[in-house]
């Protein structure tokens, strides 16, 4: 496999050191942009496997970066973004970011949200129909759930919504995205049937409800299913 | 003002005619002073009780007796002696000028008087919106009109400036359709008066702003000493173990690598948390932080919390009694915050591996979760203080910001933080936020 390229697009020389650092310790190439047009250039002279983009640049908003490469740009944007700003990280993953990081985080969480961002964009190219996680098989052309070997019934709307996390397992998908995809376009801020609904599936899947291992809440942005190996 | 009606005339008829039986008990042929003297004094003595309208009728009333009871020949109109009756009617003239000064002098004092309260009931407003409304109740009684402080801008007709000691403060104006006003001297003086309450409460005002500021600056003062104290700690120890790992020559073991290594993660979690706490309670304090409330299943929000906490301490052991039909109105970032900031607490002032206690339950109206722990609790003398900012256990590692932040979230939803000894040791925080009964809702579609 070739070395993956990395946009980084942040502004903090600092930041962009220490990121450089990381990915190419992971043998990854770090391309660094610092200003939005420079970020949109690159990212069209490049291609890179992944865009690292900083909300808050110095000459326009960050959000500009990512409206404007999402027009051709197909593979994963992870933002960066300061803590507190739930509605930019809303904002962000509504308008086709893959994940976000809030500032500071750690090298391992970098790398961790990097994997499952890359190898989501795998699995959009390969439509592999079965997702694991734990000792749940989520079987998504059969329809099918097991949990541990037996078979779970859901209803057609808890199955919708558990669809829709596996189709995008690791990912983290707004609510407004969830609503859309479970109830259709126009269910907007209906979101109390979203947590009644990831309740119940809790419920129906997780050992602990109150503890959660697959189905992840983020507060204040919305869920994902958690990408963790087979076991 | 002197009384109106008709008790004035008739006072001055029963005076004037009481003067006049004086009088022609008093008279002596060849000599009339007695009697004169007797009409003056009643002259004035009406002008003084019922002003110089009562006086003048009662001037012509004993000119009249005068002609008819002293003059002789008696009951009649005609006048035998005619130096005595000028006589007597340039002494009623007299009186009547007398009368009308004592008149005025008696309007002046009662003038004098309403300015006295007006000026008691302005130097009594405490802001210039109070003076303003005092003017305007005021002006009623002393200038018979409804009068009110304008800008110095404004020039309507009749206004006065308000002057005070460092310039114009703005103009007395009378409202539209007030009468023009009697004296302009009344209005000078009143407008003297509110120009001095009006600076008076703008000068206050000022003084009380500046007393604020003064204690705002030694909060912040003693906030910052204290913050410094704190930030100083683990930065020393990141610039302590990062120096030493840069130097070339340190003869560092591995493992004292991996320990500085270690300490630098620790401490600078440690600095961005404080910073992150201490930005948070500024604005929590200021009120620019607003609970977005939202229904909420409190099992998500334990469980949401939980997930974030057991990635920093994976090896904590919890005993959790949740009611999963709960639900409650809360901002789920803000009450995950204050979770986790609880049992973070819990780690650092209790045991390091728990067991932790965490139970939400329904009490009437009220949601309460509970977080509790096994560690030596806190001492009867430091618990008063624990929810202040910069109060922290001797031997803690806390930075005694993250309670004050739980608090001020608690109580910007409504509710309350409070801190318990727990039973066979511990400490238990119970957090209790409203919980009213979630509304009907149809099926989702």
């Amino acid at each position: 496999m070739s070395q993956l390229r990395v946009l980084v697009v942040e502004d903090d020389p600092s930041l962009v050191q220490l990121l450089r650092a990381t990915l190419e310790g992971q043998g990854m190439q770090s391309i660094d942009a610092r200003t939005v047009a420079d970020a949109v250039s690159l990212c069209r002279s490049h291609n890179p496997d992944l865009v690292l983009l900083d909300l808050g640049l110095p000459d326009r908003d960050g959000m500009e970066v990512l409206r404007e490469i999402r027009r051709w740009f197909t593979r994963p944007v992870i933002v960066l973004s300061a803590r507190r700003k739930e509605d930019d990280k809303v904002q962000a993953l509504d308008e086709g970011a893959d994940d976000y990081l809030a500032k500071p985080f750690g090298a391992q969480e970098l790398l961790a949200r990097l994997r499952v961002a890359l190898r989501h964009d795998i699995r959009r190219t390969t439509d592999d129909p079965v997702v694991v996680v734990g000792t749940l098989r989520i079987d998504l052309s059969a329809r099918t759930v097991h949990r541990g070997g037996v078979q779970v019934h859901l209803t057609p709307i808890e199955y919708r919504l558990l669809d829709a996390l596996a189709r995008s397992q690791g990912r983290l998908l707004t609510k407004a995205q969830l609503l859309a995809e479970v109830w259709g376009p126009g269910a907007g801020e209906q979101a109390h049937y979203l947590r009644i609904y990831m309740s119940q599936l809790r419920h129906k899947l997780e050992e602990e409800p109150a503890n959660p291992r697959y189905l992840l809440t983020e507060s204040g942005v919305g869920y994902r299913l958690a990408s963790l190996e087979a076991g | 003002m002197p009384p109106s009606g008709p008790w004035p005339l008739l006072g001055a008829l029963v005076l004037t005619l009481a003067a006049t039986a004086a009088a022609c008990f008093l008279r002596r042929p060849d000599s009339f002073g007695a009697a004169f003297a007797v009409y003056l004094l009643e002259l004035v003595l009406v002008a003084f009780l019922w002003g110089h309208a009562a006086s003048a009728a009662s001037g012509v009333l004993s000119l009249l007796c005068w002609d008819l009871f002293l003059e002789t020949p008696p009951w009649s109109l005609a006048i035998s002696d005619w130096p005595v009756f000028l006589d007597f009617t340039a002494m009623v003239a007299t009186a009547l000028v007398v009368a009308t000064l004592v008149d005025r002098l008696r309007d002046r004092l009662v003038q004098i008087e309403t300015l006295n309260v007006a000026a008691r009931a302005l130097l009594g407003a405490e802001t210039p919106a109070e003076v303003g409304q005092q003017a305007e109740e005021t002006s009623t009684h002393v200038l018979g009109a409804t009068w009110r402080i304008v800008p110095d801008g404004d020039l309507r007709r009749d206004s006065v400036p308000l002057v005070g000691s460092s310039g114009a403060l703005g103009r007395l104006a009378p409202c539209a359709g007030a009468p023009r006003p009697a004296s302009r001297e009344l209005v000078t003086a009143f407008a003297a008066q509110v120009a001095l309450a009006l600076e008076r409460a703008r000068l206050a005002e000022r003084a009380h702003g500046s007393d604020l500021a003064i204690q705002e600056e030694r909060t912040r003062s003693s906030l910052l000493a204290a913050l410094g104290h704190d930030l100083r700690t683990p930065m020393a120890g990141i610039t302590g173990a990062a120096s030493s790992l840069l130097l070339a020559d340190s003869g560092l073991t591995e493992s004292a690598r991996s320990e500085m290594i270690a300490l630098i993660a620790r401490e600078s979690r440690r600095l961005s948390q404080l910073v992150d706490n201490l930005l948070d309670l500024t604005r929590l304090d200021a009120g620019s932080i607003k609970p977005r409330l939202e229904w909420q299943p409190i099992e998500e929000v334990v469980g949401s919390a939980r997930a974030r906490f057991e990635a920093w301490f994976p090896k904590v052991i919890f005993l959790t009694e949740i009611d999963d039909s709960i639900q409650a109105p809360l901002d789920e970032v803000l009450i995950e915050q204050v979770l986790l900031n609880l049992l973070e607490n819990a780690v650092r002032h209790g045991r390091p591996e728990g067991p932790l206690s965490l139970s939400a339950r329904r009490n009437r109206d009220v949601l309460e979760l509970e977080i509790g722990d096994r560690g030596p609790g806190i001492h009867p003398m430091d618990a008063a203080g624990i929810f202040e900012p910069f109060v922290a256990g001797p031997h803690s590692h806390g930075s005694g910001l993250g309670l004050a932040v739980c608090r001020a979230i608690a109580r910007i939803h409504g509710g309350s933080l409070e801190y318990f000894p727990r039973n066979g040791g511990g400490s238990v925080f119970l957090l209790s936020l409203p919980c009213p009964d979630p509304p009907d809702r149809e099926d989702p579609p």
